[in-house]
């Protein structure tokens, strides 16, 4: 009998730490599902959006691939013309697909470089990337800064690949 | 405790159920266990220089919610929260009395969950507020999240905010989008 009891415990044990270690391997907050991202959805700003899937694609660990008839969207571009709204672009988690807006009443007036910024920014969020704040990071030079188009750049910084890495 | 070759069998088969449930669990579960969706915004100017954030603004002014005047839920991934505002103040602008602010964020019934923006809470009715907010075509001055809601808490800090952004406005750098 007591034999058996221990057995019985450590097999719930066995099963617990494997459950336990599947579910804690992708984090939270993130568009990634399975190691890659595939989007679909719409936008005014095409050459931006291939700009940032290119750029971090370079990183190698996440594949971030448009979306087919055989795999599930997991990230929905789409354009957003809100002119009172202080954002220029937007990542909102979904149960379903999460969604990148682009706000066109701030990109019309953008240079490619800035609406390049922009869409990279983004994407680093689908990526599962914070942003930053001069007060948890010293310098505004990182495309994940919380408003992409004050960093002068639009390629995934050191910084930027750094939380990449550790993230991925 | 000795451990024979069908429960060595029986052990694996455990721990491969147990990995699946794992996965299982992280693929089901990923998006839809919290009730709170975030959603993180990209500022379209550097909203940490008070000089941009009231030159980018229509209005800066003090101001104590009434009441809740609604949220709209328009097929957008985030919904909108309507107020009833008295205007306190004007620092920026020379709004009328009772306004109503928009504040991106609320209960969305599309997600079944309240959808945040940038972590910047809710409009607390009762509340006094100093607003950044620009003019929106739908009738409401829409809020910078999280840097255009700060609450007042005591005079104290109503003095402090007031001379900070009455300095801000004298110094304001108008918003432009050609620039870095």
């Amino acid at each position: 009998m007591k034999d058996r009891v221990m057995n019985t415990s450590v097999l719930m044990l066995l099963f617990f730490a494997a459950a336990a270690f599947g579910s804690h391997f992708n984090p939270a907050g993130s568009s990634v599902d399975s190691g890659e991202i595939r989007w679909g959805g719409s936008t005014t700003y095409t050459d931006a959006r291939q700009w940032a899937t290119d750029k971090w694609n370079a990183l190698g660990a996440i594949s971030i691939q448009p979306d087919t008839a055989f795999t599930i969207e997991d990230l929905t571009w789409q354009d957003a013309d809100v002119c009172s709204a202080s954002w220029d672009g937007r990542w909102t988690q979904y149960i379903g697909a999460d969604t990148v807006e682009l706000n066109k009443c701030y990109l019309k007036n953008y240079t490619d470089f800035k609406r390049r910024a922009v869409a990279t920014h983004e994407l680093g969020h689908g990526l599962g990337l914070g942003d930053h704040t001069l007060s948890d990071y010293s310098s505004s030079s990182i495309v994940m800064y919380n408003c992409s188009t004050c960093s002068g750049v639009n390629t995934p910084q050191t910084h930027d690949q750094s939380d990449y890495n550790s993230l991925w | 405790m000795k451990i024979n070759k069908k429960r060595f069998l029986v052990a694996g088969l455990i721990m491969i159920l147990g990995f699946t449930a794992g996965y299982a669990g992280k693929r089901l579960t990923r998006k839809d266990s919290s009730q709170v969706v975030n959603t993180t915004a990209s500022y379209a100017f550097d909203v940490s220089d008070p000089r941009k954030l009231v030159g980018w603004a229509d209005n800066v002014f003090f101001g104590y919610v009434d009441s809740s005047a609604g949220t709209l839920n328009v097929g957008q991934p985030v919904p909108w929260s309507l107020y009833k505002v008295t205007v306190q103040e004007n620092i920026k602008g020379n709004l009328p009395e009772t306004v109503t602010v928009g504040q991106e964020g609320g209960f969305s019934v599309d997600k079944n969950a309240m959808v945040l923006l940038n972590d910047d809470a809710l409009l607390v009715p009762g509340k006094e507020y100093l607003f950044v907010t620009k003019a929106d075509a739908r009738g409401w001055h829409t809020l910078v999240p999280a840097f255009g809601d700060l609450p007042v808490a005591n005079s104290r800090e109503r003095r402090a905010l007031s001379e900070k952004f009455n300095n801000a406005h004298t110094k304001q750098i108008p918003y432009d989008p050609k620039a870095f």
